[in-house]
């Protein structure tokens, strides 16, 4: 790329993430540090039944014994598990009266992300005026779903009215001690969303919608359920693009699917935390499991995820194909720039016949950015049929870097065909020089090779989040020309 | 030569073939004609004894043996070949090779010599002559980056080499120019012969301007709806297989 | 681990004493790897380190024939000693050393103790007891500007009727511009564990041919580690054929350690009964504008258990790098297993890096169109196994190697009878 454009371009390479809410608000919260007794305070403030609690404290006492994963090609300072709070009860933020005492910088990022007027109120906590009330909209949606006999509540308050499908369910797909974060988020999950579909019934709304004017009121520990009975179908987005800050450093969520025979979930996640300053100091630690079951034949889940937030991220929303002729896809953008490093990929289990999974992958690496594809195919002995096809594309801008692809190809089945490939390119300076040529600035050049570069995967995401996702790439990549 | 009965086959749990029967002697030339998914392809299959195919019910006797007892290669060495639709793309299998491993089984099942690489290239390049082809495509691996043209060209030189009593050729005219078309046409003419007789699948009436059947054979639904002698092309081209209305 | 050693007998009493001494204690520290390592993660390793083995014997009864390479200087080794009277070497250019690593080492000993790879750690237990116990092997040592016109073939057997292990050690240094072809494999009966280990060293311009064809024993242990590093402009091809062995484990430690250098390294494995065969590999860019070429391809029949850990690293400096990965398996039986594991790790944004990896069965597509036109099941098959492994062979660029590993593979086939 030539000098003049690397100048233009430097000139927004300082413009910093900058946004956030410092509460100070006096809340109800555990006491420093973790031990059994902070495990009993969690759940004793959330009323729990008995059983749970034993459930938390199992998976406490595994996760005890485990270690902190270091197989991740990522670099993390030790984290100090004591010196944290495990338990706060939900916080009030700071009430706005206009849009105008919003950061505008702030404003700005909206704006480009192409967020309603209103939305970006409720994103930014300014209280909304009656015209636009939230918990009256958001009743509407429930009550519309309840009339289909879809459920969808907190986990909290799934474990009060539906104990008895949380009980048979939480845990199923991604046991208590599964790994060291699955275990602790297992220990001191505070909320999350319950989702439950019942047979035969295709869930009308993306639950997005509801969920985003619910506010993204994301807990440290946040722990997600959704069940589909047979036949039935969900679409479910979590996060938003708008930019989410928060105090808590650490994150470990846990997301569990269940499909049954038939059914199919859609599970969509645009991740846009706090990715730290320039020099990567406090971003957030992204480290989630996700995991859904095909638990019955024909069953359907796929994974779409645009990864742009976070200093880490550590995630591999994976699928369970037990069911025979089940389908797991996974689609993928994650981009980093600056000093964030991704680790992220997913795992196919194919144990039924003829179960079939898509693999897409796309890493944008920029700045000082690492960005690692790290993935499993693994077909068991009697998955007869099964088929797997993998795409991991990387691209590179800059020169300082990294980009890397992993794959764990497993095959126990000679009836299997599982077929892997990956590239590694960079932008190149033809495609630059051409767009430019045509009038656009290389910022605007390289928002479209960007996009060109993940379409394969934004056209999987709910449509009007699709539009938002792509903006979010050209706003993440701001300052990374040259 | 080749007496179908009642033949039933179906794919999966969908039935195909309701009832076929046909009757080919030896000298003949028959043309099975119907619109899509009418099973004209399926019967192909059946006959060349591809997996994944049931016979439920019927008979097919070859030169007075139950064909449908014969593994795929067995049949082909029994001298039954199949012109394929789709021929398939081999990497690595050089063509020249692949074509003397066929020649040779052939042979031996015939209780015919084998022929070495010399006698071999031999009569590949007579055979090429009789059939206007260029010797280019021998040394390439099997179908791998020929045209299309070239791909049903390369399965009738196939069946001229290796000299079948029952020729099937599903679909040859497909996807061919009229240059092509006239080409494999001429192949197909040469061969013709007393003692051999051919199965001509197709869609469309005009690869009968230049084959010409004796036999004509409609099939819808699975069955045989109606046959006649080489002027019923000329009706189905007037009307159609809309024609066939209820038969259908 | 101290067993372990002592169960392998004294090490050699040579002049590379320290060495030795070191070998010994990196191995004591840090034990074989376990499938914990994650470079060792599906190398199953308890066949060799549950069995007691003895040091090798220096001689054999009988001589098996030996399958020669037309127009090469040649050199056996048996049960990991040189033996001069089976060997043939021609004359050779000034200052050309080819012969034994052993009789090398007496006149270079600071250099032949250098040569030896003594970091230590589980990764690299079987370097460390290498250098411990290593009693010969290939030395050929070109000097700058000579470009041998004949081909080198190594010839190792190895037999045993007790368990018994022999340590080779190999040292090929070609100065700038040189080049030479080799060509080795190893043969032999019995439970032999060969712990080969080879340091391939090429100046700015170098040229190597280096071919290895594993034959040996179905009883048989081979782990084989080969360190390359290439100059300025120097070409390395290298090609595995493995066949042999009840465990075989190969490593390949490559480094293109100067600009617009080539490392061709590639392989073909065909297994059958209950072999289990890891072939691994690091290929380091180091400098700018090199291309690395890798193609794997294979089949398992039977119980076999393959794996393909191949991995390519692109540093910040190496930009223009081209480098091409693809590892491709076919499944012959319901119980044979694959485990690939092709990996890029790259740190510079101008390159071109690409890699692939399939596992399946035979395309019964193509499986019957050959039988359509009348060829048998079981031939049909065998062309078509043939077809897909011989196109890695195609690699070689030495067609008389080339040639000489396509019978081979032939022999393979031919002597398996392929269920339908």
């Amino acid at each position: 790329m030539s000098v003049p454009t690397l100048d233009t371009v430097r000139a927004v390479t300082d413009r910093q993430y900058q946004y956030g809410f410092i509460t100070d608000i006096e809340s109800e919260t555990a006491p420093i540090g973790l031990d059994e007794d902070t495990v009993r305070f969690i759940s004793a403030k959330k009323g729990e039944p008995q059983w749970l609690l034993d459930w938390r404290l199992e998976a406490f006492r595994a996760w005890q014994k485990m270690e902190s994963p270091d197989w991740a090609k990522l670099q993390i300072e030790p984290i100090d598990y004591q010196a944290a709070t495990y338990y706060s009860a939900p916080k009030a933020k700071p009430k706005l009266n206009s849009l105008d005492e919003v950061d505008p910088e702030l404003l700005k990022t909206y704006a480009k992300l192409g967020i309603p007027l209103k939305e970006q109120e409720l994103l930014a906590n300014v209280a909304v005026d009656a015209v636009f009330d939230s918990v009256s909209v958001a009743t509407t949606f429930k009550g519309k779903l309840a009339e289909m006999g879809i459920i969808f509540c907190s986990m909290g308050e799934a474990i009060k009215e539906h104990p008895e499908l949380v009980r048979k369910y939480l845990g199923s797909v991604v046991p208590a001690a599964d790994n060291f974060f699955a275990a602790l988020n297992s220990a001191v999950y505070s909320d999350g969303s319950f989702v439950y579909i019942p047979e035969g019934v295709r869930c009308p709304m993306e639950l997005s919608t509801y969920f985003r004017i619910n506010a993204a009121n994301t807990g440290q520990f946040e722990r997600t359920l959704i069940v589909a009975e047979k036949g039935s179908y969900v679409s479910y987005l979590e996060g938003c693009t708008a930019p989410q800050r928060d105090e808590n450093q650490l994150h470990a969520a846990v997301v569990e699917l269940v499909a049954l025979e038939g059914a199919q979930i859609k599970y969509s996640t645009v991740q846009n935390w706090y990715p730290g300053d320039a020099e990567g100091r406090g971003g957030i630690y992204n480290f989630v499991t996700k995991r859904g079951d095909c638990r019955g034949a024909n069953a359907k889940i796929s994974w779409t995820q645009v990864e742009t937030g976070s200093a880490i991220t550590w995630k591999y929303p994976s699928c369970i194909l037990t069911g025979d002729n089940s389908v797991g896809e996974f689609y993928s953008v994650a981009l980093t720039n600056n000093r964030q490093q991704a680790d992220t990929g997913t795992k196919m289990i194919h144990i039924g016949k003829n179960t079939r999974s898509t693999i897409i992958s796309k890493g944008i690496s920029a700045g000082r950015g690492q960005n690692t594809y790290r993935g499993q195919v693994k077909v068991l002995p009697k998955a007869a049929g099964a088929r797997n096809f993998t795409q991991c594309d990387s691209l590179l801008i800059g020169d300082q870097c990294g980009a890397h692809t992993v794959p764990y190809i497993n095959v126990y089945n000679r009836t299997a065909r599982v077929e892997h490939e990956a590239t590694t390119s960079k932008v190149s300076e033809d495609q630059m020089f051409y767009c430019q040529q045509r009038g656009l600035t290389p910022e605007e050049a390289l928002s479209l090779i960007v996009n060109g570069f993940a379409k394969e995967v934004l056209k999987e995401l709910p449509m009007e989040f699709a539009v938002e996702a792509q903006k979010l790439l050209a706003i993440s990549l701001e300052g990374s020309v040259g | 030569m080749l007496e179908i009965k009642n033949l039933h086959a179906r794919v999966e749990d969908k039935e195909i073939l309701k009832g076929i029967s046909l009757s080919v002697k030896p000298g003949e030339v028959h043309a099975i004609m119907g619109p899509n998914g009418s099973g004209k392809s399926t019967l192909a299959s059946v006959l060349s004894g591809r997996d994944g195919y049931e016979v439920t019910e019927g008979t097919v006797e070859y030169l007075g043996r139950d064909l449908l007892e014969l593994d795929a290669d067995e049949r082909a060495r029994e001298g039954v070949f199949l012109a394929f639709q789709y021929p398939v793309e081999i990497p690595g299998v050089n063509n020249m090779y692949f074509l003397r491993a066929a020649a040779n089984a052939v042979r031996k099942h015939r209780g015919e010599p084998e022929l070495d690489a010399g006698q071999f290239l031999k009569t590949v390049r007579q055979m090429l002559k009789l059939l206007e082809m260029p010797e280019a495509l021998l040394n390439r691996a099997v179908n791998v980056g020929f045209s299309g043209g070239e791909k049903k060209r390369n399965e009738i030189f196939q069946m001229a080499l290796l000299n079948p009593r029952l020729a099937i050729l599903d679909e040859t005219d497909s996807g061919l120019d009229i240059d092509a078309l006239r080409q494999v046409s001429a192949g197909v003419n040469k061969l013709r012969s007393a003692d051999r007789a051919f199965v001509l699948i197709t869609h469309y009436q005009r690869l009968l301007d230049h084959i010409e059947p004796d036999h004509i054979h409609v099939l819808a639904g699975g069955k045989i709806v109606m046959s006649g002698g080489k002027e019923l092309a000329a009706e189905l081209e007037k009307h159609g297989y809309a024609m066939l209305g209820d038969a259908a | 681990m101290n067993d372990f050693l002592d169960m392998l007998g004294a090490p050699p009493d040579d002049a590379l004493a320290a060495v030795r001494s070191a070998g010994r204690a990196r191995f004591a520290e840090s034990g074989f790897p376990t499938r914990r390592t994650e470079a060792w993660r599906f190398t199953e390793l308890r066949k060799l380190t549950e069995t007691r083995f003895g040091p090798a014997s220096a001689g054999i009864a009988g001589m098996p024939a030996i399958d020669e390479i037309a127009d090469a200087d040649r050199l056996v080794f048996i049960n990991g000693c040189f033996v001069a009277d089976r060997s043939r070497i021609g004359t050779l250019p000034k200052g050309v050393f080819l012969g034994s690593f052993a009789d090398w080492a007496r006149a270079h000993a600071d250099e032949a103790a250098a040569s030896f790879d003594l970091a230590g750690g589980a990764d690299r237990a079987f370097l460390s007891l290498n250098a411990a116990f290593a009693t010969d092997g290939l030395a050929l040592i070109v000097p700058a500007g000579v470009k041998l016109d004949r081909r080198i073939q190594v010839i190792h057997i190895a037999s045993a009727v007790e368990p018994a292990a022999s340590h080779l050690k190999h040292l090929v240094r070609l100065g700038d511009g040189a080049e030479a072809v080799l060509v080795e494999s190893f043969t032999g009966s019995g439970p032999h564990w060969t712990n080969a280990s080879a340091t391939v060293e090429l100046g700015d311009d170098a040229k190597l041919g280096h071919y290895k064809l594993q034959n040996e024993a179905a009883e048989a242990t081979h782990i084989a580690h080969h360190a390359v590093t290439i100059g300025a402009r120097g070409h390395y091809d290298g090609f595995l054929l493995t066949l042999g062995a009840g465990l075989s484990r190969q490593d390949m430690r490559a480094t293109i350690a100067g600009p617009d250098a080539f490392c061709g390294f590639s392989g073909a494995y065909l297994l059958a009964g209950r072999q289990d065969a890891t072939m691994a590999s690091v290929i380091l860019h180091a400098a700018p504008n090199g291309r690395t070429h890798e193609v794997f391809k294979g089949c398992l029949a039977d119980r076999a258990h393959g794996v393909f850990q191949g991995q390519i690293r692109v540093a910040q400096a190496a930009q223009k790098t081209d480098a091409y990965q693809l590892n491709k398996t076919l499944l012959l039986s319901d119980r044979a297993v694959m485990d690939s594991k092709p990996e890029l790790e790259i740190f510079a944004d101008d390159v071109k890096c690409s890699h692939g990896a399939t596992i399946g069965d035979l395309d019964e597509t193509a499986l019957f169109y050959l039988r359509s036109r009348g060829i048998e099941a079981e031939q049909a098959r065998r062309m078509l196994i043939e077809a897909f492994v011989v196109d890695a062979v195609d690699l070689i660029s030495d067609e008389v190697v080339r040639n000489h590993f396509i019978a081979a593979i032939g022999h393979w086939l031919a002597a398996r009878k392929e269920p339908a």
